[in-house]
């Protein structure tokens, strides 16, 4: 199982990650989230919810209202430029971390 | 359906948050527990069971608006962060690669509209601080503008490097009369001046005007009015051919004539004055100059072509002086060397003088400038700048206060990556705008306080010329800004880089500091401004004692219903000792006549203050304390019979002078105890003989015929100096003031007795008709003010420290809220608490007296040889201090106490 102190550490890439390609509203990252882990990382909104929000204000993503015809009005985040930056540094540094950690746990031979 | 968004919004409390932001996050949350609830119905369960799921989801609303509050950092309110990380994000996003090259400007940028959108949030704060630095700038500018005035020596002139004052001297080290032949011979001497110039300064009379009237003339030679650079307001310079002998006679005004006795008259040039019966005609206005005033001593009415004012008939002749531009290349230091030489390889450079002659030089700053000037001004500069240090502790607390309620958005900022300098930097930015703002406010609040000075009373002329706003004005405003900014801002900008050097964002209550730790510094920061405030309060408290000593003082003499008059005998009419006799014996007989004037006597200076004292050698026989080889250096006053009488001066023993006491009859004196203490102790004084002016061709001797009380005072704070009176008739003298003593009203008697004068003579100008109490007022002018000044720092220093006290016993009280609701809580009174936050503020008070009282000894002790019947640490005036500061420890303290008071310990308690 994964430990609350492992999913707060990810949450971040985690969301990036998933706003790389196109825009998305908050429920619908915390369930891909959960449908991709296989049922692993699941989200509550009060975990999930700060994070997106602080994002937001640092100006990683970007949230706008949409209202499209026949749906309800929700709120969709896209990465912006600085999110993009971000991502990138994370991906690299996560791979680095999980690479150590494989190396010194040996994570492989499992 | 259930009403998700109200639902939300129920549960979800986000006050720190601005109101956009807040609906924002509900919205969004509210949208997701929908979401939660049509995927529960679209699995199949029932409505209810949804909405429980949905409903269930946030089980602990208070962690999450704790969470949000955090994460949304930049829209807290006010709005101004949020705006500031809009701006930074949309640059940094924007623009990296400008980043670095227009970095620093839009750096500095950002944090002066930061600044600003900080200070126009806090209004308030922004008002007292502002207003607060004005005032400490404003009166550091203005007492600068009036110090450089006292400071200007030479400058204004031109060529005020290179003017020099030649003086003359003789072998034996005195001053020497200086001649057309030495101001020939130094003319000639080209390689050392490039321009010498020769000046005296004479009173004359302005006839044939409404009021005769007595006027100092500058007679000056030609080079003279370009050497000082004399431009006049009206008309034009005299040409060279007007300072040639028998030229038409014509002279310049100064401002003052013009406009006292020609109302201002547009057209005045062109018309003519009486001076000493001789019509000159008027070729320009000057305008009014305190340089120009200093070099030739005392403010001048006429200047005049040298030669052209008839020569005084009677009198000894003007000091002449001469004023000299160092030729190119040559400097003070060769120039005196050089001239010494000069002369010592020529010696008779003057013929006519019995022994050889010297000349000096001396730098017209250093002779325009005296050091006492120097000390007034560092003294003025002194005291100001108290002031200005006591707005810069105010501020500092201030911005403390401040500092330490925006504690959690600067730990926030730091923790979301902005380094300490960037914190520090913003800080100071905010300081040196409230300086900027508080210096320029300061620049108008000096150019009003020096106006008001002008208006109300009559400044001294470097006072109204201090009224000058310029380019040195606004440089020196701007050193203070600068200084003020650095001293005010650092602390608490020091305080929280100290705070931030170990960053923890504490949950909850987000302090960076301990709050005992800052309430002990802000104490302090209080307690030495009071501190500082003391000195300033003794020293009004003393000069105010000191000046009521002076007004009541004994002054040997009766000042009820007495009326002086100064009477100038012109010397081109009264060119003989019998005329000057007849005249004043005549005056004194024709107001004697006067029924509204009970008694009547002259002397030749006023009854007190300086002036009207003559000094002349003596040697003093049959006494045991005068110095055999030296003759004595005596002070005198010509009298009149009736003076002592008018006066009600107390005669001890013998006689007063007499009518008796004529020209032809032995020569006699009168001498005041002092005298007769000094030089006669325990012996009797009658009797005795003095020779005044025993080697010179004035010699005569005196034979001593009575003794009065002392009376009269030459200078502050001293006993009457040894005074001998001599008769009129014996010595006339051309000035005389007259004092009477009249029946009724003096006011009503000033007319009659100027009217008396004018029949004898319509000719003489008549002046100064003043009571004993205006006479004391002009006397004390200086003194007064200096109260006024004093007593408006003072004012100022204790409005400062209440100000700072009040805004201390304020946050005290904010903080303290919670704990003075438990102790209402537990059953204090309200008067309990009103009395522990007045104590507190009382003790503050005491505190900082105790503290400013050593600091003020040695102020005291520094002053009290300048102070008349007060002691420079006497008690009563500290005591006056002491029971104003506690009072206003008491005044700061009363509205917070109140306040604290009435806090309702519920409602506090609930807060928590």
């Amino acid at each position: 199982m994964l430990t609350t102190d492992m999913k707060r550490g990810s949450t971040e890439l985690l969301i990036l990650a998933l706003l790389e390609d196109r825009q998305r509203h908050g429920y619908e990252i915390g369930k891909l989230i959960e449908t991709r882990s296989g049922g692993q990382i699941t989200f509550s909104i009060p975990a999930l919810y700060p994070t997106l929000s602080r994002m937001e204000d640092r100006g990683w993503i970007d949230g706008r209202w949409v209202e499209k015809p026949n749906t309800r009005r929700r709120r969709f985040y896209a990465l912006t430029p600085a999110g993009r930056k971000v991502l990138a540094g994370q991906r690299r540094d996560w791979r680095a971390f999980v690479a150590a950690v494989s190396l010194v746990a040996g994570l492989n031979d499992a | 359906m259930p009403d998700w968004i109200r639902h939300v919004r129920d549960r979800l409390s986000l006050p720190a948050l601005d109101e956009r932001r807040e609906d924002e996050l509900i919205q969004d949350i509210a949208q997701q527990l929908d979401d939660i609830y049509r995927d529960a119905l679209g699995r199949g369960t029932s409505e209810d069971e949804a909405a429980a799921e949905a409903g269930g989801h946030i089980r602990d609303w208070h962690a999450l608006a704790r969470d949000l509050t955090d994460a949304n950092a930049g829209r807290r309110k006010p709005h101004i962060d949020q705006w500031q990380q809009h701006c930074e994000a949309a640059f940094v996003g924007r623009q990296a690669h400008q980043y670095r090259i227009g970095g620093w400007f839009d750096q500095v940028r950002l944090d002066s509209l930061y600044g600003l959108r900080q200070l126009l949030t806090h209004r308030g704060f922004t008002c007292v601080a502002v207003l607060t630095l004005a005032l400490g700038i404003g009166m550091n500018t203005a007492m600068f503008s009036v110090v450089r005035s006292l400071l200007t020596g030479a400058s204004r002139f031109p060529d005020a490097d290179r003017l020099v004052m030649v003086h003359a001297t003789t072998a034996d080290g005195r001053s020497a009369v200086v001649t057309d032949a030495d101001y020939e011979e130094l003319s000639r001497r080209r390689g050392l001046f490039s321009l010498v110039a020769m000046f005296d300064t004479i009173e004359r009379t302005l006839g044939a005007v409404d009021d005769p009237l007595t006027v100092r003339v500058v007679s000056c030679s030609a080079d003279f009015p370009a050497l000082v650079g004399v431009r006049p307001l009206l008309g034009r310079r005299p040409g060279p051919t007007e300072y040639l002998p028998g030229a038409d006679p014509v002279v310049l005004i100064t401002e003052r004539l013009w406009r006292r006795t020609f109302a201002s008259d547009p057209g005045v040039v062109g018309r003519s004055i009486t001076i000493d019966a001789v019509a000159h005609a008027i070729v320009g206005v000057l305008p009014e100059s305190d340089s120009l005033d200093r070099l030739v001593y005392a403010p001048f009415d006429v200047l005049a072509p040298m030669g052209t004012v008839r020569a005084a008939a009677a009198g000894p002749p003007p000091t002449r002086r001469m004023l000299a531009i160092l030729a190119a290349g040559a400097t003070l230091d060769r120039a005196r060397a050089e001239l010494a030489r000069v002369v010592s390889a020529d010696p008779p450079i003057d013929l006519t003088a019995k022994s050889p002659k010297t000349f000096g030089l001396r730098s017209l700053d250093e002779a325009l400038v005296p050091f006492s000037r120097r000390i007034m001004s560092a003294a003025l500069l002194a005291t100001v700048a108290l002031l200005l240090v006591m707005a810069c502790l105010n501020l500092a607390s201030m911005l403390m206060a401040r500092t330490s309620a925006r504690e959690r958005e600067f730990a926030i900022r730091a923790a979301l990556g902005a380094g300490r300098g960037r914190i520090l930097r913003q800080l100071m930015t905010e300081s040196l705008m409230l300086a900027a703002a508080g210096g320029l406010l300061g620049v108008l609040v000096g150019a009003g306080v020096l106006r008001l000075v002008r208006i109300v009373g009559d400044a001294p002329l470097y006072v109204q010329e201090a009224a000058r706003i310029d380019a040195a004005l606004f440089g020196y405003a701007f050193l203070l800004c600068l200084i003020t900014a650095l001293v005010f801002g650092l602390t608490p900008a020091a305080l929280t880089a100290k705070a931030l050097g170990g960053a923890t964002l504490r949950q909850g209550t987000g302090a960076l500091t301990t709050p005992r730790a800052r309430g002990r510094l802000r104490s302090a920061l209080v307690i030495a401004e009071l501190a500082i405030g003391v000195p300033l309060l003794v020293a009004m408290s003393l000069i105010l004692r000191h000046l009521d000593s002076l007004r009541s003082a004994d002054r040997g003499f009766q000042v009820d219903r007495l009326v002086t008059m100064r009477v100038d005998l012109p010397a081109f009419r009264y060119d003989s000792d019998a005329k000057r006799t007849v005249f004043v014996r005549d005056a004194v007989d024709r107001l004697r006549a006067m029924p509204a004037i009970a008694s009547v006597g002259a002397s030749s200076g006023f009854p007190i203050g300086v002036g009207g004292y003559k000094a002349a050698p003596a040697r003093i026989s049959g006494s045991s304390t005068a110095s055999d080889a030296q003759p004595e250096s005596l002070a005198y006053k010509i009298v009149t019979p009736g003076y002592f009488d008018a006066l009600g001066v107390a005669l001890l023993l013998g006689r007063h002078v007499s009518d008796q006491d004529t020209a032809v009859s032995e020569g006699v004196a009168v001498v005041n105890r002092r005298l007769a203490d000094r030089y006669w102790p325990g012996g009797d004084p009658i009797g005795r003989t003095i020779v005044m002016d025993p080697d010179g061709k004035n010699q005569r001797q005196v034979t001593v015929v009575g003794v009065v009380a002392d009376f009269g005072r030459e200078w502050e704070g001293s006993l009457p100096d040894p005074q001998l009176y001599v008769p009129h008739q014996q010595q006339p003298a051309s000035r005389m003031v007259v004092v009477a003593r009249t029946v009724g009203d003096p006011a009503n008697v000033a007319a009659a007795m100027r009217q008396a004068v004018r029949h004898l003579d319509a000719e003489v100008p008549v002046s100064d008709v003043l009571t004993a109490t205006e006479i004391t007022r002009r006397w004390l002018r200086d003194d007064e003010i200096m109260a006024w000044f004093l007593s408006a720092m003072a004012a100022l220093a204790l409005s400062l420290s209440v100000i700072g006290l009040y805004g201390l016993m304020s946050q005290l009280v904010i903080q303290r809220k919670r704990e003075i609701g438990v102790r209402l809580a537990l059953g204090a009174t309200p008067g309990d608490v009103g009395r522990m936050m007045l104590l507190r503020s009382s003790r503050l008070a005491a505190t900082g007296l105790v503290i400013g009282a050593f600091v003020s000894v040695p102020v005291g002790l520094a002053m009290s040889n300048q102070l008349y019947g007060v002691a420079g640490t006497e008690p009563r005036s500290f005591a006056l201090v002491a029971v104003l500061l506690l009072a206003a420890g008491v005044l700061a303290g009363y509205l917070p106490a109140r306040r604290a008071a009435r806090i309702d310990p519920t409602a506090t308690l609930r807060c928590e």
